[in-house]
């Protein structure tokens, strides 16, 4: 006759883990050891326990977890297997941004169009406050004939330019019938013309 | 491709209706919460939605999805646990106060008094039994699925069973004198 088994024994022999040449001998053991055969219900109880214990109704949690898959199959490109993704061309892709570099890149787009809109203002003030002196002065037709060209002339046209601060607009023709060829000393070189 | 996708939506929702009652019957058994387990349940149904490779047949679906709730299900164990040290941190100060809404609440729930057992069973313990018990799985497949010997599968079993007996007769005594 069998020794009497571990409880660990009896556990597994339960679970139908034992085999066979053992399985039999522990059988017919169970049915002369008065002991062990009471062992044996008494761990064979717990698991009855455990299997009669009411259960929760699993149907309302198994077709909501249904829907929520179908949604969220349907909602994101994640599809079945999550082949479409990979299949997809690659401006279709999606790219995923770590949040901070995202936080990052919005902050320095806002300083750079911030920066862009504040020195345009700027510019534009700066063009507004020059504007009316530049734009609004009639432009003063002095026409010089290049033979007639004379020092005196210049003068008063340089005379008339400093009085603008420059800012005139000067105009110069030649006469359409002007041959050029190398002749004297240049007159805008000479220093006694200049003032 | 496409027809491929279609098999196995196909397939999805062949598998679905049998595998679901299983794997939310675990995850329950094990988080002793139902609305962690359809928690849990969902995660783990999305997973095996998208996942590439198909699995070669149901009983591999079933092993990778108590797999999956199984990995999932220590994260919620673990933050469990910590609810618990600050309950019982709290009972120390306020004793009087915690034993009485503790005897109302064990009153009212007599009726788990199993799943309430099984929550008291260490994580270890309790996963294995729950696989045993609960998903019919034997003792090799249960070591499969954790990676531990059928050796180890059998001593844990084991333990489980010896340690919820002894906590059972305790809350049976406990209800009995209440």
């Amino acid at each position: 006759m069998l020794m009497c088994p571990k409880d660990e024994i009896i556990s597994a022999y339960l679970d139908g883990e034992v085999e066979t040449p053992w399985k039999e001998k522990l059988k017919e053991h169970f049915s002369e050891c008065s002991k062990c055969a009471k062992r044996l219900s008494e761990i064979q109880s717990i698991s009855y326990l455990l299997k009669q214990d009411k259960e929760p109704d699993c149907q309302p949690a198994l077709q909501r977890v249904h829907r929520r898959i179908y949604f969220h199959s349907s909602e994101s490109t994640h599809r079945i297997g999550g082949q479409q993704e990979k299949d997809l061309p690659f401006w279709r892709r999606r790219v995923h941004i770590p949040m901070p570099a995202a936080v990052l890149l919005s902050v320095v787009l806002f300083i750079l169009f911030a920066s862009f809109f504040f020195f345009m203002g700027q510019n534009n003030t700066q063009m507004a406050h020059k504007g009316p002196e530049l734009y609004n002065s009639q432009p003063i037709q002095v026409t010089v004939p290049i033979e007639g060209l004379e020092a005196g002339d210049l003068e008063v046209l340089l005379k008339l330019l400093n009085n603008k601060d420059f800012s005139q607009e000067v105009l110069m023709e030649l006469p359409e019938d002007s041959q050029f060829t190398v002749f004297g000393e240049p007159e805008f070189g000479d220093p006694k013309i200049e003032r | 491709m496409l027809k491929k996708t279609k098999d196995r939506e196909e397939r999805f929702n062949q598998e679905y209706p049998i595998l679901f009652p299983v794997i939310y019957r675990v995850s329950y058994r094990i988080t002793g919460d139902e609305v962690i387990s359809e928690d849990l349940c969902h995660e783990a149904f999305i997973k095996y939605y998208e996942r590439h490779e198909p699995l070669p047949d149901i009983n591999q679906a079933k092993y990778w999805l108590i797999r999956v709730v199984k990995n999932m299900s220590l994260n919620y164990e673990k933050k469990r646990m910590r609810e618990k040290n600050a309950v019982n941190k709290l009972e120390k100060i306020t004793p009087q106060y915690m034993e009485s809404t503790e005897k109302g609440v064990l009153k009212e729930e007599t009726k788990i008094a199993v799943q309430k057992a099984l929550d008291k069973l260490p994580y270890k313990l309790r996963v294995v039994l729950v696989f045993k018990e609960y998903a019919q799985l034997n003792y090799k497949e249960i070591g499969a699925i954790l990676g531990i010997s059928e050796g180890n599968v059998k001593v844990r079993i084991f333990r489980a069973r010896e340690r919820l007996e002894k906590i059972l007769k305790e809350e049976n005594a406990y209800v009995s004198e209440g």
